[in-house]
């Protein structure tokens, strides 16, 4: 299970500072066993609605062939996963992370309250609820407060609001495109003299305050975090750089880490023929090169990746060789200590909800699996439907 | 107008009874609607009361007015860059446009609708109709409501965005549909999903030709549909009258106007008293700004996070002067708002979720470059005349500040105002 001690409290022990450190941390943690690291999550999220049933292929089930005439995926190119399922071929890099037992495919995972629109339904997903409106905290956010853990970092790897999800935290969130995104460039000139502005501000004022002062203490990490950065393992997609990103913050993490990341992109409304195999492509690629690039850092054993989208598409395809919204639809999670395979059962395409797949495993039980199990928090609830039905760590 | 609202924060405002009108108020008013205005022209505003005020935000100079010309050429930069597929040249000169307007109102609004239906250049391509919907905006943006939610239904950029294009009779796509009750007109839990389906088939047809709208009556399903209760064999045209006539239509829109300008609203009788006000002036875009921008909940109202575009312009309209249009937009983007290209059709964060520490450090780092000046990748440039360092702070930040100095270069201007522009009492209007 988690680690019991963590670096910085290891390097206490040693009587080194927790800064400006002398020891390379890697050599600390060398090796298998021994002294492990915090435990670290990232969320990749396919905005837009991922496709089900073209990512993972239902590859036997003369269904899948009636309903996807246009954008079906020929038999003989899909990787067989098991029996009844096969991946989509652009997602071929993931193939030996699967076959290695590191990397676990959920096919129908959702909610049982589904909400067809983007933003209630996303909103649904980082609140942990199945039912919410305008939700003020999200799952991770909720399960740290309930835990009553401070000790841990929170990032957003990309650009725009920070996600739902770490709403409610007792930390912070880090915003960050690009290692240099935090890098002050040109400072302006500081405290004026006898030159601040009066009047109003208030608590909002105090909050801005705050992450600019949170902002300028990232600053310091960066310089040993570029150091740690190995892009050469990771294609050119955009994805990857914000992945290099993460795997750079894991390797200098010293505290459990939670990550939020995402590839947008995925409404595929129409011409889904064209579009979605680029989006495979991307996420795949994207996703091995990690996967290598933490084994290279020996963080594999400690990191957890948790991929799901807002939800799957419509079984039929529409006029416009697209997919419309629609209900359930895959998660994949991947790490060393990831118990792989399929969880779940196959898809039913027989009985079909409105159109759309069925829910097999509620979100919220995957959720409360990786709050539990990767981040070792206490006190969680666990309020979901249809549970998984085995633990995710082996 | 005769409808004389009965919330308490809904009645106009009088300076002396209920609270004083000088610079700081006055910098309110145009730091909000109108992207800020220099400490000389803020002092001029402010001594000649609210009315003049209101008058100097709502009213379109004249179209004598020199300034006219230099703002004209701009907006047919604009359009050439669009035409050679040149995105940072159109982003570039609406950025220039906001700094230069002689009427910054409208393109404070082009801005929010911009931000409403918010569209963008990465899925549409078509810069030319990216372009045209900005005009669209500009030009409507102030007028009555539903001409302009009807304009919107029929651009190109928009028919492109949300598969318009590609609906047919056959096989009607739902994303138009829904957007259009989730987010452009009713909000979510106002409508059904049966709404949402009929109302993708009353919208076939509605295509594009040569880049233009075009009704192609044989992809129209024509047969008989209910939309929001109203059944018949619906056209596009009919939906948009139903949204025209729809109450919570006018609610939704009038609530969000008062939340970008005013503040967030926490109270149900004030969100249906401005639906009802909406409604007074017949849905009139400027006339329902004027009235709320001289309510006394707009004077009451607590601070709001500026957002980049307000916050980058403001600081340069704030100084009386020009930057490079190209090198604000780098900033922008690192800012998390890049014109033209809005995260998703939700538009960009509001409030506190601008501020990340990326974005907080990038805000910070477009301060440095504030500070120096003409030397700096910003380029300003700026009549020099002294300013006094308090008339300074208060466009900048609307407060002043005790300190009595005067500043007589524009190297020592740039300077201070790189020093408010960092500090997050500047991020607030």
């Amino acid at each position: 299970m988690a680690p019991k001690i963590h670096r910085r409290r290891f390097l206490g022990l040693l009587g080194a500072g927790a800064l400006g450190l002398a020891i390379d941390p890697a050599r600390l943690h060398g090796g298998t066993g021994g002294l492990g690291h915090p435990p670290q999550l990232v969320f990749l999220q396919l905005t837009g609605g991922n496709d089900a049933l073209n990512t993972v292929i239902p590859r036997k089930d003369p269904l899948y062939r009636a309903l996807r005439k246009e954008l079906g995926v020929p038999a003989p190119t899909v990787l067989p996963l098991n029996e009844d399922l096969g991946f989509h071929p652009e997602l071929a890099p993931l193939m030996s992370p699967f076959e290695q037992g590191h990397l676990a495919v959920l096919p129908a995972v959702g909610s049982p309250r589904p909400n067809l629109s983007h933003f209630r339904s996303l909103d649904n997903w980082h609140a942990g609820r199945a039912d919410l409106e305008h939700p003020k905290e999200g799952f991770v956010g909720k399960a740290l407060r309930e835990a009553k853990t401070t000790h841990i970092d929170l990032f957003h790897v990309g650009e725009g609001p920070t996600p739902l999800m770490f709403r409610g935290a007792p930390r912070p969130v880090v915003s960050l495109s690009s290692l240099d995104d935090l890098t002050l460039r040109t400072p302006p000139p500081r405290s004026p003299k006898g030159a601040s502005p009066e009047g109003a501000g208030g608590e909002l004022l105090r909050r801005l305050e705050a992450a600019q002062t949170q902002a300028r203490a990232m600053n310091a990490r960066l310089e040993r975090a570029r150091k740690a950065t190995n892009s050469a393992l990771y294609p050119s997609f955009p994805l990857a750089k914000r992945l290099a990103v993460i795997a750079s913050l894991i390797a200098t993490a010293e505290e459990p880490a939670v990550y939020f990341v995402e590839l947008s992109g995925f409404d595929t409304h129409a011409s889904q023929d064209v579009a979605h195999p680029v989006l495979l492509r991307s996420f795949a690629h994207s996703l091995a090169g990690l996967l290598a690039d933490l084994r290279a850092k020996r963080r594999f054993e400690s990191t957890c990746v948790a991929v799901y989208s807002d939800f799957g598409r419509r079984a039929q395809e529409n006029a416009s060789r697209g997919t419309d919204h629609g209900k359930a639809g895959p998660m994949f999670l991947a790490g060393g200590r990831v118990a792989g395979g399929v969880i779940g059962r196959p898809y039913d395409l027989e009985n079909l909800d409105e159109g759309d797949l069925a829910m097999d495993i509620d979100y919220r039980s995957v959720q409360h699996h990786l709050m539990g199990e990767v981040l070792s928090l206490k006190n969680l609830k666990d309020p979901s439907e249809r549970k998984l039905p085995r633990p995710i760590l082996g | 107008m005769t409808h004389a609202p009965k919330h308490p924060l809904l009645r106009p405002y009088r300076p002396g009874t209920d609270g004083p009108f000088g610079p700081e108020q006055a910098a309110k008013l145009l730091r909000r609607f109108t992207f800020g205005a220099p400490p000389e022209r803020l002092l001029d505003v402010a001594s000649q009361g609210l009315p003049r005020t209101l008058g100097a935000i709502f009213e379109r100079p004249p179209a004598g007015d020199p300034r006219w010309k230099a703002y004209r050429r701009l907006l047919t930069h604009g359009d050439r860059a669009a035409r050679r597929g040149d995105l940072e040249g159109m982003q570039s000169g609406w950025v220039v446009r906001m700094m230069m307007s002689p009427f910054p109102l409208a393109e404070r609004l082009s801005l929010f609708w911009h931000d409403h239906f918010a569209t963008a250049a990465s899925k549409v391509t078509d810069l030319p109709a990216m372009q045209r919907q900005n005009r669209l905006f500009l030009d409507a943006g102030l007028g009555k409501f539903p001409a302009l939610l009807g304009a919107v239904a029929r651009d190109a950029a928009m028919l492109i965005w949300l598969d318009g294009v590609t609906s047919s009779k056959a096989h009607p796509n739902e994303n138009f549909a829904r957007e259009l009750f989730e987010l452009f007109s009713l909000g979510i839990g106002h409508y059904t999903e049966d709404d949402v389906k009929e109302c993708a088939r009353a919208f076939t047809g509605w295509r594009l030709k040569k880049g233009r709208f075009h009704f192609d009556p044989s992809q129209h399903d024509d047969g008989e549909k209910t939309v929001l209760g109203v059944t018949g064999p619906l056209k596009g045209e009919d939906v948009l009258e139903i949204l025209a006539r729809h109450p919570r239509c006018a609610r939704f829109i009038a609530v969000k106007l008062w939340t970008a300008f005013v503040g967030p609203i926490e109270d149900e009788t004030l969100g249906r008293e401005l639906g009802r006000l909406f409604d007074a002036v017949k849905r009139d875009i400027r006339s329902f700004l004027r009235r709320i921008a001289s309510s006394r909940g707009f004077f009451l109202a607590e601070p709001l996070v500026a957002g980049p575009v307000e916050f980058a312009i403001g600081a340069i309209r704030g100084l009386g002067a020009r930057a490079s249009g190209s090198r604000v937009v780098h900033h922008l983007k690192r800012m998390g708002q890049e014109p033209f290209n809005p995260p998703s059709v939700a538009g960009w964060p509001t409030g506190l979720g601008w501020i990340t520490s990326a974005t907080a450090v990038a805000r910070e780092n477009f301060a440095g470059e504030i500070a120096q000046g003409t030397d700096g990748h910003l380029n300003l440039r700026r009549r020099e005349t002294p300013v006094d360092l308090s008339a300074l702070a208060l466009a900048m930040t609307g407060h002043a500040v005790r300190d009595p100095a005067r500043l007589e270069t524009n190297a020592d201007i740039f300077r201070a105002a790189g020093r408010f522009v960092g500090q997050p009492q500047q991020w607030i209007l």
